[in-house]
C-alpha cells in the first residue's frame, strides 16, 4: 500500500515536471522557414525565383487561361463549356466573378523578394547572383505587361498613354505600398522599359547553359519580351515600334535560336526547349496541371472545351476561320496539327503529349522575325519588312516570296497562321485598333447573337477590377463601363 | 414519498433489535411507483460483497445484521439500509429526477440542483440503436441551440455541429469534443474526397451519455477551446454485481430521405433541345428535331437503339441499402473492482453505388480500488474501412454527379452489354464504381488512464494520462481503361497519416460539506496537451497490366511527399463551486492557457467565469408548495477563447512544397502577423429552471449573449501584394437568442404514460465590427454569392433578385435592377447584387413524444429549423434553358415548365440555343435561393420489452424488440426547394449523397 502511494505521488509530480515554460510551446517548423532567415545564399535565391516560374505555370496563368483567352476572344477559337470551365468567351465580365489579377501579382511578389534581398551579403558567386536578380527584373516586367494588357484602359473609350494602367509593384510587404493606386499607361511603359533594361544588363549568357536554359529567363528572352511589349505599346506610344524592331533584331542576330524547319515542325511541339525557343515554362510529370492544363482543355477525353471556331456559312473573305487561312500544303495545317477530335475541329499538334507534360512556350524566335518586319514596315522600310515576313512561310515550306508585299494585313495574317492557339491573336486586334470579326453566329459567344462582337474601344475588351480588390484597396479605381 | 419515509423509519426501528448472524437477505428493489428495477446493484458497504437484482427486481445477498446495504441504480438516488433482524429488505429507490441527477462536465461531476449553468445531457438510450454512422448525429433536435448539419448521406462522413450560432468568420466554429475528460482529435480523417468523421470511430453502444456545455460558466474552464461549446462524452463503465451480458443486433434499410427531384427523359430532352433551335433560329419543329437527332451528342445512337433511356438516377442509386450493427458487452465486478468489455461491428452500405462502410470496435474498461487509491483504465480500439467515391463537387466519375448530370441518351452500356466508355462530359461512373478505388482505412486507439488518490474525506489527488492515436491510410486507384486513369494509363495513390495526441492532467479536488449547510467543491488542475501529425503519400502512373492497384506497380512518374506538423498547449485551472443550503450557488473559475499557435509574447490567455444561482423553491415560502417543485434563477458570465486558426499564422514563412523544372521552389506562404492572439469571447446567460407538480412538468428558459471579439480574420489585402489576406485579430460578432426546454408527463393512467418534450431556440447573429482600410471604411467581405458586412449576419446571401416569373411576352428572365431601383431588367449585367436573405438559421428546435403502456413504448422526435435560405450550386447545369441542359448535361423536370408561347406565366425562361447561363437566366440569382424552413421526423421507434415471466424460461434477463425509423417524413416550406433541406453549414447545396432515411429492426438481449 505504501509502495502504491509512493508510486502515485511520483507519477503526479512527474506531470508537473513536464515542460511548463512558454518556450516549450514553440512549434516545430519542418516544412516552412521563417522569411527573415530564409535566403542565405545563391541557391536559396534561385529556389525563391523558381517559385516565380512555378506561379507563372498555374492554370489561371500561362498554364492555361491566359493563353486560351488570346484565342477565344478572337476569331480562332471558342469554348463550348463542355467541362464547365469558364473562360468568359462571351466577354461579359462581372467584377464579382471575373478573373483576378492576384495570380499575376503573386509572381511579382516573388520577383520583388529576389530583387529586394540583401545581395551583397549572400554567399555565392556575385556575378551569378546579379544574373538571377536580372531574371527577376525580366519576369517582373513580363507579369506587369500581362496585367496592363488585360486591365489597362489604353484601348478603351479613347484610352491612350495617359489613361489608367496598372499598379507597378516594386516592393514586397513595404507598408506604404500595400494599397497602391493605378499608374498611367505611359508610366507603366517607362517602368517596363527600365526593368527590362536592368534585366538585360544584369544577365549574362555565361550563366545560360544547359539544354533547358530556355525554361528560365535569359538575356535573349528579356530582349524578346521587350520586343513583344514594345510592339504592343507602339499602338499607344509610337516611338516604341523602333525599340521593338531593334530588340527583335538583336534576338535574331545574337540569340542562337532559329526557326524550325518544315520537316521537324510537327515533332518540335513535343520537344522541350526546342531550337526556336526563347522562353518557355517547364512542365513534366511532376509539374503538370493535369485536367486543368492546356492538353485537357484542347482535346482531353470528356474535356476539350476549347475548339477551333469554324463556320460553313461565313464569308471567308471578310471573316475567315482558321481553316480558311492556310494553304493546303502548309505544314501548320497538316493532319497532325489541325484536325478533328470527337467530331470537333481541334488544335491537335500543339501540346500533343498526354497528361499535360509538354512545356508551354511563352515566346519563340519566329515572332521576332514578324515583329522586326512590322517595325521596319512602320519605319518605312517595306523591303526589309518583306524579307523578314517571308522568312516564316519560307521555312514552313511554302516557298520564297510567299507574300508579294509586306502590309500590316499580311503580317497579321502570318501571325495568325504561325501563332494560332498561342494566345497572341486578341492582342493583335487590340493593337491594330480593329473590331472583332463575326465568324459563326451560333458557336461564337461574344456576339450576343446580335452579330456584333464588342467593337474596338468597348469596355468589354478590358477586364474589370475585381470586387475583392475594390473592397480591399481604397486607392483602386474601377475600369470604365463596370 | 410518504411510503418511502415510513419504510426508512421502519428500517431504522428494526435496527434496534438486531442480531449478529450472517443471514441471507432478500427483497425487491423497485422505484417509487413500485415498478421493479432489474439490474440494480446491492453492495454490503465496505466489502466486495455485491449482487444485482434480477429482472423482477429481486435480489439475495449474504449479510450480517448491522451491515449497511447500499442500493444503487442508474438514474435513481442511492439508498443505504442497515440490516436488521428481518431477512427481507424491500427498497423503494427515489428517481433521481432532474434535480438530483449527476451531471458530468468533463472536469467535475455535480448534482444538477447545484449547477448555475444550463447543461443538457443526452442519455445513451437516445444514441444507441439509431441507425446512424456516428453518435454525434443523434444530437440533432435534442438540445436547444445545437444544430447538426448533415453534409453527406454517405456512411461515416463527418457532420458539422454548431452550438449557439457562429462566433467566428474565418476560424473554426466546431465545438470541442471531450471523451472521458480528455479533449479528443476532432478533424476529418478521410484521406480521399469522401470525408470520414472522427466520431464514426466511437461506438455508440459504448456511450453512457453526451453532455452539452453552452454557457460561459461551463465552457470557460476549457479556455481557448471552449468558445464554440463543448460536448462531453462519457463512456459506459462496469457495474458491480454478477457478470451480465448484453447483446444487441440491428438490421435495416436505407434510402434517400427526400428523393422528389426527377430528371427528364430522353424524349423530353429531345423536345427541349429542338426548342432551342426553334426559338433562337426559327427552325420548324421537324427541322429542329432532325437537327438534334443528327448533331447533338449521342442522340443518333439512342434513336437507333430504340430510344431506351439510361436512367442514371436509378443506375447510380442503391435502393434499400442494408445497415447492420451488432454489439456485445460484458460487465461485472464488486465494490472494489469492476470491468466492462465490449465488441461491436457495424456495416453500412452506401446509397451510392460503390460505397460501403465497416467498423469494428473493441473496448475495455477496468477499475480497481486499493484502499484510498482508485485505478481506472479505459481503452478502445476501432478499425474502420470506408470504401468511398468522389463527392463534394462536380467530379467526372462521381456517381452522385452522374445521377444528376448525365443525360439519358448518354447510354451506360454498349449493345454487347459492356460499359460504354464514350460518354459526353462524364466518365462512366458504373465502370468507376466497379473498378476504381477511393478507400480510407483507419485505426484509432484511445487509452485513458487515471489514478485517483483520496487523501482524506475532503481532498482527492488525480492524475490522468491519455493518448488518442489515429492511423489513416488512403488508397486511390484509377483503372486505365476509363475515366481519370485513361490520361495516365492507370494511376495509383497511397497515403498514410498518423495523428497522435498526448494529454496529461493533474488535479487536486476538494469536497466539503459542513452541517448540511455549506457545500464546497474546488478543483485545481494542470493540463498539458501535445499533438503531432505525420503525413506521407506517393503516387505513380502507367501500369502494365490490369488488376494491379498499388503504387509500386505504377512505375512512371512516381512521386512521394511528406509533411509534419505539431501543436502544444498547456493550461492551469482553478474552479470553485459553493452552495449554501442548496439555495444560493456560486461558481467561479479561472483558466490560464498557452498555445503554440501564437507568437511568443501572445501565447498566454486568461479566462474567467462567474455564475450564480438562486434555488427559490428551497426558500421557506415555497418549500411546502405542492405545485412548484423547482424554481431556480441563474445568471452566468464567462470568457473563453478560440484558437481555431491555421498553424504558424503569426510567422512570415517560406514554404517549400512546390517544384519547377524538377528544382525546389521557395515561396512566401503567409503574410504574417507577429501580434495575433486568441479570439476572445464573452458569454452571458440569464435563465430560469422550473419544475411543477413534483417535476411532472419541468423545463428551462434562458437568454444568452455571445460576443466574440478580436476575431481571427483573414483581412483581405490588395491582390497586388502577392497575398490574398493577412490574419489579424480584428472584428466582432454577436450571437444572441432565447432557449427554451420543456418536458411534461402529460398523462399517467395506470400503466399508460404519455410524455412530451421539446426545445426551441432563436438565434440572432450579427457582425458588429470588421477591419477598416486606410481611409477608415469597413473592408466588406463581399463575394459573388454572399457577403459579410457590419450590422448583418455572417455570410448573408448577396445576389441578383430574380423576378418570380419570366416576361410573358418573350420568355426572358427578369431581374430587379438594384435595391434602389426596383424596375425590372432583362439584362443580367445591368442588374446589381442585393442582399437576399440570411444563411444562418434564426430558429431551430425539437419536439418529441413518448407513449408507454406496460412493455410497449412508442417514441417520435421531430426536428425543425429555418428562417434562413439555402442556395443551389450547379443549377446552371441542370436548370439552364439552353445547351448545358440539352446538349451536354441533363435537366431536372423543373425545366419542363419553361415558357413556350406569349402569355405563359412561369418561373422558367424559354429555351434558347446558347451556352451562356446568363442568356438563359441560369446565372447566380435568387431563382436558385430557397427558403430553408423544414420539419423532419428525425427519429421514430416502436418497441416492446418482453415480460420477464416469458424471458426467464429462456434463461434471459431481458428482451427488447424495437422498430426504428430515421428521417421518415419531411416537410419543407418552399415548393421550389426540391432537394433535401438539410445541408452543410455553408448553406450551399452541392453534389453529395443526399441525407438518408432508414428503417431498422433491433433486438436486445440481456443475460
Amino acid at each position: 500500500m505504501k509502495k502504491l502511494f509512493k508510486l502515485s505521488i511520483i507519477l503526479l509530480s512527474l506531470t508537473f515536471v513536464v515542460s511548463c515554460t512558454t518556450d516549450d510551446l514553440d512549434p516545430v517548423l519542418t516544412q516552412d522557414k521563417d522569411l527573415a532567415s530564409g535566403i542565405k545564399n545563391l541557391a536559396d535565391l534561385k529556389s525563391v525565383l523558381n517559385s516565380a516560374y512555378d506561379r507563372l505555370s498555374v492554370s489561371g496563368y500561362y498554364g492555361r487561361d491566359v493563353l486560351i483567352w488570346g484565342d477565344i476572344w478572337s476569331d480562332n477559337a471558342y469554348a463550348n463549356g463542355n467541362s464547365g470551365r469558364s473562360f468568359w468567351n462571351n466577354m461579359e465580365y462581372l467584377p464579382e466573378s471575373g478573373p483576378s489579377w492576384a495570380g499575376i501579382y503573386n509572381v511579382a511578389a516573388i520577383c520583388n523578394i529576389v530583387i529586394g534581398a540583401d545581395h551583397a551579403n549572400l554567399e555565392g558567386n556575385q556575378a551569378e547572383i546579379t544574373h538571377v536578380v536580372g531574371q527577376a527584373y525580366a519576369l517582373r516586367a513580363l507579369v506587369h505587361y500581362d496585367a496592363l494588357r488585360h486591365f489597362g484602359q489604353h484601348f478603351v473609350n479613347g484610352g491612350g498613354a495617359s489613361s489608367l494602367g496598372v499598379p507597378y509593384v516594386k516592393t514586397y510587404k513595404v507598408p506604404e505600398n500595400l494599397a497602391p493606386s493605378r499608374d498611367t499607361v505611359a508610366q507603366n511603359y517607362a517602368d517596363l522599359q527600365a526593368d527590362l533594361t536592368t534585366a538585360i544588363g544584369n544577365m549574362s549568357p555565361a550563366f545560360e547553359t544547359g539544354g533547358d536554359k530556355t525554361s528560365y529567363m535569359t538575356q535573349a528572352g528579356a530582349y524578346a519580351i521587350w520586343a513583344r511589349v514594345a510592339l504592343y505599346g507602339g499602338a499607344v506610344v509610337p516611338a516604341l515600334y523602333n525599340a521593338a524592331g531593334s530588340a527583335a533584331k538583336w534576338v535574331i542576330d545574337n540569340s542562337g535560336a532559329a526557326p524550325v524547319s518544315a520537316s521537324s515542325y510537327v515533332s518540335h511541339w513535343s520537344t522541350d526547349n526546342a531550337s526556336n525557343s526563347l522562353f518557355e515554362l517547364a512542365f513534366s510529370s511532376t509539374d503538370t496541371r493535369g485536367i486543368n492544363g492546356m492538353m485537357y482543355i484542347l482535346r482531353g477525353q470528356a474535356y476539350g472545351d476549347v475548339r477551333i471556331l469554324t463556320s460553313a456559312t461565313n464569308d471567308a473573305t471578310t471573316a475567315p476561320d482558321l481553316y480558311d487561312v492556310y494553304d493546303a500544303t502548309d505544314i501548320r495545317f497538316s493532319a497532325a496539327m489541325i484536325g478533328a477530335e470527337r467530331g470537333f475541329p481541334t488544335m491537335l499538334g500543339k501540346f500533343p503529349t498526354n497528361g499535360g507534360y509538354d512545356n508551354v512556350g511563352i515566346i519563340r524566335v519566329e515572332e521576332m522575325h514578324l515583329i522586326y518586319a512590322e517595325a521596319m514596315l512602320r519605319a518605312g522600310d517595306a523591303a526589309t519588312a518583306k524579307t523578314y515576313l517571308n522568312n516564316i512561310p519560307a521555312i514552313r515550306g511554302l516557298g520564297a516570296d510567299y507574300y508579294a508585299s509586306a502590309t500590316l494585313a499580311n503580317i497579321m495574317l502570318e501571325r495568325r497562321k504561325e501563332f494560332a492557339f498561342e494566345g497572341l491573336r486578341f492582342d493583335d486586334f487590340q493593337r491594330m485598333g480593329m473590331d472583332l470579326p463575326l465568324v459563326d453566329v451560333i458557336k461564337q459567344r461574344n456576339d450576343d447573337k446580335t452579330g456584333t462582337p464588342p467593337a474596338f474601344g468597348s469596355h468589354r475588351r478590358a477586364l474589370p477590377i475585381t470586387m475583392g480588390e475594390m473592397n480591399a484597396n481604397p486607392n483602386m479605381v474601377q475600369n470604365y463601363g463596370y | 414519498m410518504k411510503k418511502f419515509k415510513l419504510f426508512i423509519t421502519l428500517s431504522f426501528m428494526i435496527v434496534s433489535f438486531i442480531g449478529f448472524a450472517q443471514n441471507a437477505i432478500s427483497g425487491v428493489v423497485s422505484d417509487s411507483e413500485g415498478i421493479p428495477l432489474p439490474g440494480a446493484t446491492v453492495v454490503v458497504e465496505g466489502t466486495s460483497n455485491g449482487v444485482t437484482s434480477d429482472f423482477d427486481g429481486k435480489y439475495t445477498i449474504m449479510a450480517n445484521a448491522g451491515d449497511t446495504l447500499v442500493f444503487s441504480y442508474v438514474g435513481y438516488n442511492n439508498q443505504s439500509v442497515v440490516v436488521g433482524t428481518s431477512a427481507t429488505v424491500n427498497v423503494l429507490l427515489a428517481s433521481a429526477n432532474t434535480l438530483n441527477e449527476v451531471v458530468v462536465t468533463g472536469i467535475t461531476t455535480q448534482e444538477r440542483q447545484r449547477l448555475a449553468s444550463n447543461i443538457v445531457t443526452i442519455g445513451g438510450d437516445k444514441i444507441e440503436g439509431v441507425a446512424l454512422s456516428s453518435p454525434d448525429q443523434a444530437l440533432q433536435g435534442r438540445v436547444a441551440g445545437l444544430r447538426v448539419n448533415t453534409v453527406s448521406g454517405s456512411p461515416g462522413t463527418p457532420v458539422q455541429i454548431r452550438i449557439r450560432g457562429e462566433g467566428s468568420i474565418a476560424g473554426s466554429n466546431a465545438p470541442l469534443f471531450v471523451i472521458d475528460g480528455v479533449p479528443m482529435i476532432n478533424s476529418n480523417q478521410g484521406q480521399m474526397l469522401m470525408g470520414l468523421g472522427p466520431l464514426s470511430m466511437i461506438n455508440s453502444a459504448d456511450i453512457e451519455s453526451m453532455t452539452v456545455l453552452k454557457d460561459g460558466s461551463a465552457t470557460a474552464p476549457y479556455g481557448a477551446r471552449g468558445s464554440n461549446g463543448v460536448i462531453v462524452i462519457t463512456t459506459k463503465r462496469g457495474q458491480a454485481g454478477d457478470v451480465k451480458f448484453n447483446f444487441s443486433s440491428q438490421y435495416g434499410f436505407q434510402n434517400y430521405a427526400r428523393g422528389v427531384r426527377k430528371n427528364i427523359t430522353g424524349v423530353q430532352r429531345l423536345e427541349l433541345g429542338a426548342e432551342t433551335l426553334m426559338n433562337t433560329y426559327g427552325y420548324t419543329k421537324t427541322q429542329a428535331t432532325d437537327y438534334v437527332l443528327a448533331n447533338f451528342f449521342n442522340y443518333s445512337e439512342w434513336d437507333r437503339r430504340g430510344r431506351v433511356d439510361s436512367d442514371w438516377d436509378a443506375l447510380t442509386r442503391v435502393e434499400d441499402a442494408p445497415y447492420q450493427n451488432y454489439d456485445i458487452s460484458a460487465s461485472g465486478g464488486n465494490a472494489t473492482e469492476n470491468f466492462r468489455i465490449s465488441l461491436g461491428y457495424k456495416q453500412q452500405q452506401g446509397t451510392t453505388i460503390g460505397v460501403n462502410f465497416e467498423s469494428l470496435n473493441a473496448s475495455l474498461n477496468f477499475r480497481k480500488n486499493v484502499g484510498k487509491l482508485e485505478i481506472i483504465t479505459n481503452n478502445r480500439f476501432t478499425d474502420v474501412n470506408q470504401q468511398g467515391r468522389y463527392e463534394g463537387a462536380a467530379y467526372y466519375g462521381a456517381p452522385q454527379m452522374a445521377r444528376i448530370f448525365n443525360s439519358p441518351v448518354n447510354l451506360a452500356y454498349n449493345e454487347d452489354g459492356t460499359y460504354n466508355t464514350n460518354l459526353v462530359a462524364a466518365h462512366n461512373s458504373l465502370f468507376i464504381a466497379e473498378f476504381n478505388l477511393e478507400d480510407t482505412q483507419t485505426n484509432r486507439w484511445i487509452s485513458n488512464n487515471s489514478l485517483n488518490y483520496r487523501l482524506n474525506d475532503e481532498f482527492k489527488l488525480s492524475t490522468r494520462y491519455a493518448v488518442d492515436y489515429i492511423s489513416a491510410n488512403g488508397h486511390r486507384f484509377w483503372d486505365k481503361r476509363e475515366g481519370d486513369g485513361e490520361g495516365y494509363n492507370g494511376y495509383a495513390y497511397q497515403s498514410s497519416e498518423r495523428s497522435f495526441q498526448w494529454s496529461t492532467q493533474t488535479s487536486l479536488t476538494y469536497n466539503k460539506e459542513i452541517n448540511n449547510t455549506h457545500f464546497i467543491q474546488a478543483v485545481g488542475r494542470f493540463a498539458y496537451n501535445k499533438t503531432k501529425n505525420n503525413f506521407i503519400n506517393a503516387k505513380g502512373e502507367d501500369v502494365a497490366a490490369l488488376g494491379l492497384k498499388f503504387v509500386n506497380s505504377f512505375g512512371s512518374s512516381q512521386t512521394a511527399s511528406g509533411s509534419f506538423s505539431d501543436a502544444k498547449s498547456m493550461s492551469y485551472l482553478a474552479l470553485l463551486n459553493y452552495s449554501f443550503k442548496d439555495k444560493y450557488i456560486l461558481d467561479l473559475s479561472f483558466t490560464k492557457e498557452g498555445s503554440s499557435l501564437f507568437a511568443t509574447d501572445f501565447r498566454w490567455g486568461d479566462f474567467f467565469s462567474v455564475a450564480s444561482a438562486w434555488n427559490i423553491a428551497k426558500e421557506n415560502f415555497l418549500a411546502d408548495s405542492e405545485i412548484i417543485s423547482n424554481l431556480k434563477f441563474r445568471v452566468s458570465y464567462g470568457e473563453t477563447g478560440s484558437n481555431g486558426v491555421g498553424r504558424n499564422q503569426f510567422q512570415s514563412l517560406f514554404g517549400y512544397s512546390g517544384s519547377y523544372n524538377d528544382g525546389g521552389t521557395v515561396y512566401p506562404t503567409a503574410f504574417g502577423n507577429a501580434i495575433i492572439s486568441w479570439e476572445k469571447q464573452v458569454i452571458k446567460d440569464v435563465g430560469i429552471d422550473f419544475g411543477f407538480l413534483n417535476e411532472r412538468i419541468s423545463g428551462a428558459i434562458g437568454y444568452f449573449e455571445r460576443n466574440t471579439n478580436d476575431l481571427l480574420q483573414g483581412v483581405p489585402l490588395s491582390g497586388t501584394t502577392g497575398h490574398g489576406s493577412q490574419t489579424r485579430n480584428i472584428g466582432a460578432v454577436m450571437n444572441k437568442g432565447v432557449e427554451i426546454e420543456l418536458d411534461a408527463d402529460v398523462l399517467k393512467l395506470g400503466d399508460f404514460t404519455w410524455n412530451l418534450y421539446g426545445n426551441y431556440a432563436t438565434l440572432d447573429n450579427e457582425v458588429t465590427r470588421l477591419a477598416t482600410d486606410a481611409a477608415g471604411n469597413d473592408i466588406n467581405l463581399d463575394g459573388g454569392i454572399q457577403r459579410t458586412r457590419v450590422g448583418e449576419s455572417i455570410g448573408n446571401w448577396y445576389m441578383r433578385h430574380y423576378f418570380p416569373t419570366v416576361n410573358p411576352d418573350n420568355g426572358k428572365a427578369r431581374y430587379y435592377t438594384s435595391a434602389e431601383d426596383p424596375t425590372l431588367t432583362e439584362s443580367y449585367a445591368a442588374a446589381s447584387q442585393q442582399l437576399a436573405g440570411e444563411r444562418i438559421p434564426t430558429y431551430s428546435g425539437g419536439l418529441g413524444t413518448r407513449v408507454t403502456f406496460r412493455g410497449f413504448y412508442a417514441d417520435a422526435n421531430f426536428y425543425f429549423a429555418g428562417g434562413n435560405k439555402v442556395y443551389e450550386y450547379y443549377a446552371n447545369y441542370t436548370q439552364a434553358s439552353g445547351l448545358y441542359s440539352t446538349l451536354y448535361y441533363n435537366a431536372n423536370e423543373i425545366l419542363m415548365d419553361r415558357w413556350q408561347k406569349p402569355g405563359d406565366i412561369t418561373r422558367v425562361p424559354k429555351m434558347e440555343y446558347s451556352y451562356s447561363s446568363t442568356v438563359v437566366g441560369a446565372s447566380t440569382s435568387t431563382r436558385f435561393l430557397y427558403d430553408a424552413d423544414f420539419v423532419r421526423l428525425r427519429d421514430v421507434a416502436i418497441g416492446y420489452n418482453v415480460p420477464s415471466k416469458w424471458t426467464e424460461k429462456a434463461g434471459l434477463d431481458g428482451v427488447n424488440i424495437a422498430l426504428r425509423g430515421v428521417n421518415l417524413w419531411t416537410w419543407v416550406k418552399d415548393d421550389n426547394l426540391k432537394m433535401d433541406p438539410e445541408m452543410r453549414n455553408s448553406g450551399t447545396w452541392t453534389i453529395y449523397a443526399p441525407p438518408l432515411k432508414s428503417i431498422s429492426l433491433g433486438i436486445n438481449l440481456k443475460f
